[in-house]
């Protein structure tokens, strides 16, 4: 696994090229080396833990460009993911490194009668502010349990985070450019960009109607402050309810559009089929497909793990947290008995039908031997979880009732 | 005296103190290494653009097919710029290196 030859010169050359100004404030430094190591439940799944710029050790996926994935165990016992413990997920490595907030420009172009550039100041000035708490999800979460197998990033449970979102609804920017007849749709783009060149850059798209429904944000804070340099410092575009892919980072270009826009990563990439399981016959591949988009329904407990003991009869609490799309959770159930028998359990604190909603119950461990618990969650469009894990080859949208095997003595 | 230099310096260099720079980590993982010729020609390709990770993790079901797909997607879709005699020998090292195969 070590090699003598040196072949990071030309990523020393990219990163010269990509830093502009040399005077600036570095935000962090750390050690090259892994701090420490984790191993994922599944083959192949041994992962360096690194500490990123304004992160914490969090599990490598990729160090170049970064992917980072919040270790589980993270998500116990709170509804909000701390800035330094959330994901990160990039394309390209010609990422930023050194970003001016001063001289830093949106774009907003395209089919509108009015285009725009506006500054950061603009944004907090010339607009109302919104808050909204929401999930953002990678398309790839849980990847690496697919069964079969299926290649891409290799991902547990922890490319997911909720956050409180503070910026401008969209809405309030497109009405400011106003868009013009035949407009259909809204593409958005970010500063980072292929490190060559000519490869396809990382342009999202979304429906115009999507774009005016009030919710979808243009963010500068982030649970308060501002929003990590590698979750796309200093604006992001939110789209509740929707997987990651379209929270495009360092957002700095908003294009009206009069086409559904054929850019790789919406015509080629990031497809989910087009049907009502939005999955096919394992192992086989997709027909018809369509741009992937919402949310299933999802629930955790995050407590409790593979190694946990539990004692026969005693009280034990159990808690996790579920989400979906933005009907909003209205039910989690418990089974100790791999889903033979359910109980309800307690639904806390609501941040928001885009959040993260905790849940937690006690209950009596039945029987010697190991115990699979099962969590299950309902929204209020009637939706829940498959008991049996749907299947798609780029292994998008896990939603399956989650177990975990505890011993109790 | 601290203060008063951080004060001089933000009149002196007003927007460039303000930027906010990252400093990313070196690879840390390795490609494998091998004494198939497909070793030296994917270090002297496919680091330009990103770190090793993306094949240490993959499945062990990927098999041929999966790195013959994937390197002609980084050549034709993701433009690297990979001479079209190259790309046997990189699938080579990939598969024998990264699939069932791996040590």
């Amino acid at each position: 696994m070590t090699t003598t030859h040196d072949h990071r010169v030309s990523r020393r050359k990219l990163l010269a090229l990509g830093v502009a100004g040399a005077a600036s404030a570095s935000v962090s430094s750390f050690a090259a080396a892994a701090d420490s190591k984790a191993v994922l439940p599944f083959a192949f799944g041994e992962r360096d833990m690194v500490a990123f710029p304004e992160k914490k050790p969090m599990i490598v996926l990729t160090v170049r460009p970064p992917q980072l994935e919040t270790p589980f165990s993270n998500f116990d016992n709170k509804v909000i993911t701390p800035n330094d413990e959330f994901f990160v997920r990039y394309h390209w490595n010609g990422l930023p490194t050194s970003i001016d907030p001063q001289t830093y420009r949106l774009k907003i172009g395209g089919n509108v009668a009015k285009p725009l550039e506006l500054s950061l100041s603009d944004l907090k000035t010339k607009f109302t502010s919104k808050k909204i708490v929401a999930v953002n999800q990678c398309s790839g979460n849980s990847r690496g349990f697919f069964e079969p197998r299926v290649n891409g990033g290799q991902l547990s449970n922890g490319a997911m985070g909720n956050a409180a979102w503070v910026g401008v609804p969209l809405k309030e920017i497109l009405k400011a450019a106003n868009p013009g007849q035949g407009a259909k749709q809204v593409t958005f783009d970010g500063l980072d960009k292929p490190p060559l060149g000519d490869g396809p850059d990382f342009v999202k798209a979304l429906d115009i109607d999507h774009t005016l429904d009030g919710e979808v944000m243009v963010a500068y804070q982030m649970n308060g402050a501002d929003i990590p340099f590698l979750n796309g410092y200093p604006i992001k575009l939110i789209v509740p309810g929707y997987f990651g892919t379209y929270w495009i980072k360092h957002l700095s270009q908003i294009n009206v559009v009069n086409d559904v826009f054929s850019g790789f990563w919406m015509a080629s990439a990031y497809r989910i089929p087009e049907n009502d399981c939005q999955c096919v016959e394992p192992g086989t591949p997709m027909t018809k497909t369509t741009p992937i988009n919402k949310f299933g329904v999802r629930s955790f407990i995050t407590n409790l793990n593979d190694k946990s003991v539990v004692n026969v009869g005693k009280a034990t609490l159990v808690r996790g947290i579920a989400f979906d799309s933005g009907a909003g959770i209205k039910q989690v159930r418990f089974s100790q008995d791999g889903g033979k028998t359910w109980v309800q359990a307690k639904l806390g604190q609501d941040l928001g039908k885009y959040s993260f909603r905790p849940w937690s119950l006690e209950f009596k461990p039945a029987q010697k031997g190991t115990l699979d618990l099962r969590v299950q969650a309902f929204n209020a469009a009637g939706e829940t979880q498959p008991s049996s894990a749907r299947w798609n080859p780029p292994g998008y949208m896990r939603n399956v009732i989650e177990s975990i095997a505890v011993t109790a003595v | 005296m601290k203060t008063k230099l951080v004060c001089l310096a933000i009149i002196l260099f007003p927007a460039t103190l303000l930027a906010k720079e990252i400093t990313l980590p070196e690879d840390g993982i390795l490609w494998r290494t091998s004494s198939l010729p497909g070793y030296q020609t994917t270090l002297a390709n496919c680091s330009t653009c990103h770190s090793a990770h993306y094949a240490e993790y993959q499945p062990p079901n990927s098999g041929k097919g999966y790195w013959q797909a994937t390197v002609l997607k980084m050549k034709n879709v993701f433009k690297a710029p990979l001479a079209e005699e190259d790309v046997p020998a990189i699938v080579e090292y990939l598969t024998d290196t990264y699939g069932s195969n791996r040590k």
